[in-house]
């Protein structure tokens, strides 16, 4: 039989309370997310860019170097020049004037879209997963049909039966198949959560189930929502892009890259610079939402820490 | 038209087939040129014909082919200069204007070799004249021109056949501009055995049926696919030229017809009034090898902004004017500032960098509504309204709208395409640059353009016109006299002025020497009140390999397939 030993010795792994014994910093999951998010330099050299991007849009609400809209500045299809660095276009506008006046059309049309969709899809999900039943069935089925029909009949759809071509109408249009995926997620992670033990005493207590979804589940599934937003700005903005490419986005002459882009495609030979540069700027914008996207992924899936 | 002229004509026509004929199949051409054994001129369209029938004929690829495969009394050669084709030369002409005498030549032929006499004039205009279609009106100067067009009659009182080689015409009124007339395709003569044999509306589309007059013959044609023609063997006018074939692909579009022109598989692009893409006409002029296979010609129209001189149009001299009631001339004339302000403020150049490919497709008018090179012309830089100034369009706007209410809710019509849209787009720049206002763009299809215009019921529109034949009456009859500014006519701006009126009539009746000065009058008249505000006059574009000579634009149509030759190459 074993005897206890005289004296007590502590082993490495015995909690015994010292004065040398260092206890981590207290941190909110959001200071956590935050000190994941710096150590991924990607993610920060995209919201570096959406930063700019911001910025740029809030300035050429106000200023551009010339308007956006005034045609002949100087000879159609001018390439750089120190007047205008980024040159002129087909209609001899200021291109980096409206570069600008199209990152502010891009912004709205990706922020809002993101937001417009999430609330729909956030609500439907919500109300889907906590539910369940004849709620979740109908709510799936109506995921299941608009997953089955193009993104781009829907809108061209919406956008010809409306005949406005406002930004406010194609953020709508656009955001009626973007709330899919939002839908889908929130509808998993309320499956999930509403079996939760925080939820059940919520319940318990009596907690009416507005709360309970406002209060517990909710906050709980901000971050996949938060990522997922986050990846809809960059389809919203190539989504408008390509709409104001056919013809259906922005009224001219309001500035759209895809227009802009567009307008530049039938001078590729001779004057590349008008449609080069619309596609460079929505390629690195795309790219910044993309790897902002993937950090904030990384940041905020308890999976992926180390 | 003097009857030496006619005939100094007729010589040097003559003696251009002469020497032409010399080239043909191979061999030495005009000037030293060495023709190439295949005399096979390949071309495309991109819309297929609306008909060959010359009675229907109306738009420009339709009126390509017609004037090849049919012959009239009289033709227009390449400096759209008025040549005896079936007549023997100019009418007789009574004193009073209004009797005409045309003689006709005796060994004039169908190409079936049915001899072509006064009979068949007389059915093909009676006939032209009772279809009603768009140019019937060449007719309208005879007597009992109504009575036919409206069905009453199955032939114009007017017209007779005093032999089997002489037509004799009355007028109601002398019409100096007739002859103009009478040589475009509507007159063209017809064979009455033809379009019974094929039926009256599809003899045109077979081959062995459309039977004509002129040097060239269809030879197959399949709808929406292909067209093929040849010279008429031993034709009755001369020599046919050097062409031995000319095939057409019908249904391809401009990019594609481009790119098979790079390929060599055609000979030129523009040909039938379809010319290439806008920014294939750019990319051309920006290529130095490939700007050497660019032709542009001036071409016979012009594009302006019409102003509503009727009703409540913040442009009208003075409020509620009804349509077709005098609008000048009065004293009066509260919507000029407004006019000149829209007029002034507009920079044709810029406008022409912008809407018309670096003027590849477009030169900026300065002269007038008559486009550059068509009589009437008033001449370089002679209308001041068609100068850019930007300080005194503001002024004049300013006077004319000091709280900005006359432009409330005024709308820019035009019918939409690309460059009409450009064009549109560059007015509304100009305009707000320059006058500090925004005018609402509202393109629409053509159709309904046209009906709102000739209602007057648009305020400020795109108003354009393209010259069926060289003579001023062909615009001011149909555009600007108070007949024209009536509701449902074409005078989109309502515009009646009872002095110009006059003069014009009296123009009408003489003969083109001594009515041009009139017709120039009534252009500076137009010009002095402006009437519209003219922004440019249209050009007409064909890539041409360099082996391809003599095809070109006469500023109406295509040159005359028989001067065209291929070369060796």
């Amino acid at each position: 039989m074993a005897t206890a030993p005289s004296t007590f010795e502590p082993g490495p792994d015995s909690f015994v309370a010292t004065d040398t014994y260092e206890v981590g910093e207290r941190m909110s999951a959001w200071e956590d997310t935050w000190r994941r998010l710096r150590r991924n330099k990607l993610a920060l050299v995209g919201m570096a860019i959406i930063v700019i991007l911001v910025i740029t849009a809030i300035v050429s609400s106000f200023w551009t170097p010339y308007d956006v809209w005034r045609q002949s500045l100087g000879p159609t299809y001018q390439g750089p020049t120190g007047k205008h660095p980024f040159g002129l276009d087909d209609s001899g506008r200021d291109i980096l004037s409206r570069l600008m006046g199209g990152a502010q059309v891009s912004m709205v049309v990706g922020v809002g879209t993101a937001t417009l969709s999430s609330i729909i899809g956030i609500m439907l999900g919500l109300l889907a997963g906590f539910y369940r039943g004849w709620v979740d069935t109908l709510v799936s089925l109506l995921i299941n049909v608009f997953y089955g029909l193009p993104d781009l009949l829907i809108v061209l759809l919406i956008v010809a039966v409306t005949q406005q071509r406002g930004l406010g109408n194609i953020i709508l249009a656009i955001s009626l198949t973007a709330w899919l995926g939002m839908a889908r997620l929130v509808r998993g992670q309320t499956l999930s959560l509403r079996e939760r033990e925080f939820v059940e005493a919520a319940r318990s207590v009596g907690t009416r189930d507005r709360w309970i979804l406002v209060r517990h589940i909710f906050p709980n599934a901000l971050g996949p929502i938060i990522v997922q937003a986050t990846f809809v700005i960059p389809a919203a903005i190539l989504f408008e892009a390509f709409l104001s490419y056919l013809g259906f986005g922005v009224k001219p002459p309001t500035p759209s890259w895809g227009a802009m882009a567009s307008d530049g495609f039938r001078s590729l030979q001779y004057a590349p610079h008008i449609i080069l540069i619309p596609a460079a700027a929505l390629c690195i914008t795309l790219m910044a939402f993309n790897f902002m996207g993937d950090g904030l992924r990384d940041a905020l899936d308890p999976r992926m820490r180390r | 038209m003097t009857g030496i002229r006619f005939k100094s004509l007729v010589v040097t026509v003559a003696a251009a087939f002469v020497a032409m004929a010399c080239g043909t199949n191979g061999g030495p051409g005009t000037g030293g040129e060495e023709l190439a054994p295949d005399q096979t001129l390949t071309f495309p369209i991109q819309d297929d014909v609306q008909t060959l029938d010359p009675g229907h004929v109306q738009s420009g690829e339709d009126i390509a082919f017609t004037t090849e495969m049919f012959a009239g009394l009289y033709g227009l050669d390449n400096s759209n200069k008025i040549i005896n084709l079936i007549a023997t030369g100019p009418p007789d002409v009574s004193s009073d204007g209004k009797t005409y005498t045309f003689h006709m030549r005796k060994d004039a032929k169908f190409w079936n070799g049915d001899p072509i006499k006064s009979a068949d004039v007389l059915y093909s205009w009676n006939r032209a004249a009772a279809l009603n279609d768009a140019y019937a009106t060449v007719f309208q100067p005879v007597v009992g021109f109504d009575d036919t067009s409206n069905g009453k009659t199955k032939a114009m009182s007017g017209l007779s056949a005093p032999d089997d080689y002489t037509i004799k015409a009355q007028l109601t009124d002398a019409a100096g501009y007739w002859l103009s007339e009478l040589a475009i395709w509507t007159a063209a003569i017809v064979s009455q055995k033809a379009i019974t044999a094929g039926g009256e509306d599809s003899w045109w589309t077979k081959p062995d049926t459309a039977v004509g007059a002129g040097p060239f013959k269809m030879t197959e044609r399949t709808a929406k696919a292909s067209m093929a023609f040849q010279p008429v063997a031993n034709w009755w006018g001369g020599s046919t030229g050097a062409l031995k074939n000319i095939k057409v692909e019908v249904g391809v579009d401009q990019a594609s017809q481009v790119k098979k022109y790079e390929a060599s598989g055609y000979d030129l692009v523009g040909m039938a009034n379809q010319p290439p893409s806008p920014d294939d006409i750019l990319r051309y002029k920006s290529d130095p090898t490939k700007q050497k296979d660019e032709n542009i010609y001036p071409s016979a129209r012009s594009t302006w902004v019409n102003f509503n001189f009727t009703g409540n149009s913040p442009f009208a001299p003075k409020a509620g004017i009804t349509p077709g009631n005098p609008t000048a001339g009065l004293g009066q004339d509260d919507g000029k500032k407004g006019r000149n302000a829209f007029s002034l403020s507009i920079d044709r150049d810029a406008m022409v960098d912008v809407a018309c490919s670096k003027g590849a497709t477009c030169t900026k008018a300065t002269g007038g509504l008559i486009a550059k090179g068509l009589k009437g012309y008033v001449g370089d830089g002679k209308d001041p309204n068609a100068v850019f100034n930007a300080s005194t369009a503001k002024s004049d706007y300013t006077a004319w709208d000091p709280n900005g209410s006359k432009i409330k809710g005024l709308q820019y019509r035009f019918n939409a395409s690309a460059t009409n849209t450009k064009i549109a787009q560059n007015l509304q720049s100009q305009w707000k640059a320059n006058l500090g206002i925004n005018i609402d763009l509202a393109p629409s299809d053509f159709p309904t353009l046209i009906a709102d215009r000739n209602a007057k019921k648009t305020n400020l529109s795109r108003g354009s016109w393209g010259a069926d034949y060289d003579h001023p009456q062909d615009w001011f009859d149909n555009l600007w006299t108070c007949e024209a500014a009536k509701p449902g006519h074409g005078g989109t701006e309502g515009y009646c002025n009872p002095a110009m009126d006059k003069n014009l009539k009296t123009a009408n009746a003489e003969s083109i020497d001594k009515a041009l000065p009139l017709y120039q009058q009534a252009g500076q008249t137009l010009i002095d009140d402006n009437v519209d505000a003219v922004l440019f006059y249209g050009t007409q574009t064909y890539f041409t390999h360099s082996y391809v000579k003599g095809a070109g634009f006469n500023s109406l149509y295509d040159f005359n397939w028989q001067g065209i030759r291929i070369l060796k190459h």
